[in-house]
């Protein structure tokens, strides 16, 4: 149970920067998921942490201890890699061992440990397979118990689940963020998914373009995205682009329509271009009851209906222009037909407002995105 | 009507294939049997089979002792050509695939030379050379072994290569690396294991082009340190009937390690189940899911 | 901070081709920029005097001329028996061991073998005679023609051996796919797999022509140099006569040139059929 820090770290690839200066902090026992879209340099970040690449600039901290230019073989960091990365030659059991072994560990001792291993994640009796004779979802377990087997000092994951199908993908998460609660351990997982990042992380870091955008808690990061960006990247939700008129009340028009948004920050100024994106399922039909606070209803005809199990998601194009995404309960009143004509209702608070030119939130109460990776450090 | 074009179409591609099949392998084995009846015949002048048999040539072969000197040496340089060869391709390709630098394109181009090269050029260059610099060394057996080596890199480079792409090396070297593995123990450990089937065809292939070549040996060392090829060359217009017995000893050499190369080199025989395995993977991952 | 930039990771790798690199500098750069800068010691005279000698030139020709022949020939063979053998080879492995050992059975072995099979007293010379074919005295083994034989029994299968990856490479889906476009096999040959496999067809044979014209053992045993190569002219140069160094020196470089010829055209259809069939 290690603390990690990077500081400054910046990687060139030739003249291309991959990654610009990344400063995070993550905790003892701390579970944080790097989580962005692919070339954004989340996977270099997690190679140069584990010492497989060497960062330009910057330095790697395990607790008071640099590690920026120690070797892999002694950092002490356990890594589980897209493509599995079994050794062919070795068995699962000896997959597991190799590494304990390798550190001189006596040859049946390190077999025993290897089999509690192979156990805990679930694949007792398949000690005598070779990686070939394994399932994906099965080579990824031994992967895993490989890792953790040398008992390292933080487990680094690099996409593991995304060479899987998607129901082993489920399984396979619950038992690898379980087993990372049980010993502990402080983890760092990389992925472009953010179902997977959102479900099994204490914290994500957004990154785009070899920078972190925000590092917020899954539900922070959900609800009251810091960033366009994050706001964009996470969850389905509708774009609009357009200016602020007034603050008290708080409008902004979009083309032919106003929206009425919630409370912003002192910083807003009228007649600045915002950005507004809206959850699809924070927007709901205006049926023929009447609210007692004030609301947007907007008019529009359903251009495409996706029925997704659950919910119904309707593509609706409003008359006054764009287009908004909402979800609906998959119950049989909510079934339309395309071209369909409906009202939709917004609520001020489902309006995610950002500032057009830096992207940053201008919403009262959520922090700037730098400010929020500064009070992780 | 279908069913009976398309199996016209298979019918007449099987009998192409045979025919062309055929014909080759008579190419092939025609010279071998002629050579073993010749090996084994006691008088035979116009007939189609050898008249009476003895294996009297055979038997005057083992008791030679330039067969025991020159087969020795024969054996000797093969085997340790071939193992220079696998060697140094296995750290050349292992650098390659964990490095970074573009050192790659250079190995490769290194190793198409020997392709091109004609063994009578290269043994010219290799004569010149030492002659020069340091004539110590002309007629010695350690030209001939390093020449042979360098000559035979082009197979055991392109093999060892491919069996590098199989295993992807350089992601299995990072996992050894985060398991605090050094560089020897995963070349002990992990790759010269895992390289097992590329690692005998290349070998094999190595030591049977030492073992054929006449070009180098003769014209680096000649009979200064007769290898079998060149006591092969010499008997030849000398007498027939051993040089049969020993060109059929030479040629079971050379198939028995060709053969075996060529046999282990061939596409792997699980491909075929493949989708069956595919499905077993995907039925076993489903009971996974009904676990969880 | 950027001072630990170099640390542990570059020096290791490169110090692992040290050994590969040794064996190339000694045995194949050295040798060959010595064999080039002593074919250049009296300036251009051994040139010329190489060039003015007809029997080295009448040695090029008819290297040439069989390296050729045995090339067109092996070549369209050895791509036939890849052809109808790439799909079967995952269930008979030993047809691939029989190729393989015919590819690379040369040397003296073989020429004693084949004359045994087609010299006077050969084993198909009776045969034949028997089914009342006389080869002789038409026939001479000790001849371009005879020596023809003897070049295609290994470069019929070194040429299969090396087209295979690419014949395999050839995809069932795609002549599925023509067939449900409505194209005939001969459409489907001409206009997709020829052109997929031209590439690899040209680079496989120029490896059989750089084969069959640096063939020294077998043309050596067979025809007793008696067959005028220039192979066998270096051979001859070498062991005969020491002061004639210098004219061996020429004659390989010339054939030297040749090859490095070759290979660039080898390098560049390589590098087209690379694009299809990986």
């Amino acid at each position: 149970m290690k603390q990690l820090r990077l500081k400054g770290i910046s990687k060139w690839f030739g003249t291309f920067q991959a990654l610009k200066g990344i400063e995070i902090t993550v905790g003892a026992g701390e579970f944080v998921s790097l989580l962005g879209p692919s070339g954004c340099g989340k996977s270099t970040l997690l190679r140069i942490i584990a010492g497989l690449e060497s960062a330009d600039e910057g330095e790697v901290w395990l607790d008071d201890c640099n590690f920026s230019c120690v070797p892999p073989q002694k950092r002490k960091v356990g890594m589980v890699f897209q493509n599995y990365a079994l050794f062919p030659n070795l068995t699962a059991l000896g997959n597991i061992s190799f590494g304990l072994e390798v550190q001189g560990m006596d040859h049946e001792k390190a077999r025993h440990e290897a089999r509690c291993w192979l156990e805990k994640v679930g694949l007792k009796g398949f000690e005598k397979r070779y990686p070939h004779e394994l399932s994906g979802g099965q080579q990824q377990r031994v992967a895993l118990a490989r890792a953790l087997a040398p008992k390292p000092e933080i487990l680094l994951l690099d996409e593991p689940l995304s060479a899987l199908d998607a129901s082993v993908r489920t399984a396979l998460r619950n038992e690898i963020r379980q087993i990372q609660q049980e010993l502990g351990i402080t983890a760092i997982y990389v992925t472009h998914d953010q179902a997977e990042a959102l479900a099994m992380s204490d914290r994500i870091a957004v990154m785009r373009n070899g920078e972190i955008v925000e590092m917020a808690t899954p539900q922070n990061l959900y609800r009251n995205p810091a960033s366009l960006f994050t706001a964009e990247f996470i969850g389905a939700a509708s774009r609009f682009d357009g200016i602020l008129l007034s603050i008290h009340p708080a409008i902004g028009q979009f083309g032919r329509f106003t929206l009425l948004l919630p409370e912003l920050a002192y910083y807003a100024q009228p007649g600045m271009p915002i950005t507004v994106m809206i959850r699809a399922e924070s927007v709901g039909l205006a049926r023929n009851t009447v609210e007692d606070r004030a609301i947007t209803v907007l008019r529009g005809e359903v251009q495409m209906n996706n029925f997704m199990g659950n919910i119904i998601r309707l593509h609706v194009g409003l008359f006054q222009g764009g287009t908004m995404l909402i979800d609906l309960p998959a119950e049989d009143n909510c079934i339309f037909k395309t071209g369909e004509k409906i009202d939709i209702k917004v609520f001020p608070e489902a309006c995610l407002v950002y500032d057009s030119k830096s992207g940053s939130s201008l919403l009262k109460g959520v922090p700037q995105a730098r400010e929020m990776i500064k009070t992780a450090v | 009507m279908k069913h009976a074009t398309s199996y016209d179409n298979k019918s007449q591609e099987h009998w192409f294939m045979w025919l062309i099949t055929g014909f080759f392998l008579i190419y092939t084995f025609l010279p071998l049997i002629a050579t073993l009846l010749f090996s084994l015949a006691r008088r035979w002048t116009t007939t189609i089979l050898p008249e009476s048999w003895t294996i009297n040539a055979y038997v005057q072969v083992f008791r030679d002792p330039a067969f025991v000197g020159t087969m020795g040496r024969s054996l000797f340089l093969s085997i340790l050509a071939s193992i220079i060869e696998v060697g140094v391709v296995i750290l050349a390709l292992l650098a390659l695939n964990i490095g970074k630098n573009r050192i790659g394109d250079w190995l490769e181009a290194l190793a198409i030379i020997p392709v091109a090269l004609p063994g009578v050029v290269l043994a010219i260059g290799v004569v010149s050379f030492y002659g020069e610099f340091l004539p110590v060394l002309l007629g010695q057996p350690v030209l001939l072994i390093g020449a042979e080596a360098a000559f035979g890199l082009p197979f055991v480079y392109w093999t060892l290569q491919n069996s590098f792409r199989a295993i992807n090396v350089k992601l299995l070297y990072e996992a050894a690396c985060t398991l605090r593995c050094t560089t020897f123990q995963f070349l002990t450990g992990i790759l010269i294991p895992s390289l097992k089937r590329g690692i005998a065809v290349a070998g094999a292939m190595a030591f049977a082009t030492a073992f054929d070549d006449f070009a180098l040996a003769q014209l680096i060392v000649g009979a200064g340190w007769e290898t079998y090829p060149v006591l092969l060359n010499k008997y030849f217009r000398i007498d027939g009937h051993q040089t049969s017995a020993m060109s059929m000893i030479a040629i079971i050499i050379t198939f028995l390690f060709t053969s075996v190369a060529g046999y282990l080199s061939q596409p792997d025989q699980n491909v075929q189940k493949e989708d069956d395995f595919i499905i077993q993977k995907k039925a076993s991952d489903m009971g996974e899911t009904v676990k969880a | 901070m950027s001072g630990n930039k170099k640390g542990w990771r570059p020096e290791l790798p490169s110090l692992l081709t040290v050994p590969y690199l040794v064996i190339c500098a000694f045995f194949l750069i050295f040798p060959l920029t010595a064999l080039i800068r002593t074919s250049f010691q009296d300036g251009f005279a051994g040139w010329i005097r190489v060039m003015q000698n007809s029997t080295y030139f009448i040695a090029l020709k008819q290297s040439l001329l069989l390296a050729a022949w045995t090339t067109v020939e092996a070549s369209i063979a050895g791509a036939a028996l890849a052809l109808v053998w790439a799909r079967r080879l995952k269930r008979h492995g030993w047809f691939l061991a029989i190729l393989n050992f015919a590819a690379h059975n040369g040397g003296i072995s073989l020429a004693f073998a084949i004359v045994a099979t087609l010299g006077t007293n050969g084993m198909l010379t009776i045969l034949l005679k028997k089914a009342g074919i006389n080869l002789y005295p038409g026939f001479q083994l000790s001849s371009i023609q005879g020596l023809h034989w003897a070049y295609l029994s290994f470069l019929i299968p070194f040429m299969s051996m090396i087209f295979l990856p690419a014949a395999g490479a050839l995809r069932q889906e795609w002549m599925e796919a023509a067939s449900t476009l409505g194209a005939g096999k001969f459409q489907y040959a001409f206009r997709v797999a020829g052109p997929v496999l031209l590439p690899a067809y040209l680079s496989s044979t120029a490896l059989v022509f750089l084969q069959a014209l640096g063939t020294y053992a077998t043309a050596q045993a067979i025809s007793g140099d008696n067959v005028n190569l220039i192979t066998i002219q270096i051979g001859y140069l070498i062991q005969q006569s020491l002061f004639r160094h210098a004219d061996a020196n020429a004659l390989s470089f010339i054939l030297l040139i040749i090859m490095v010829f070759v290979v660039l055209i080898y390098r560049y259809a390589n590098r087209k059929a690379a694009r299809w069939l990986e």
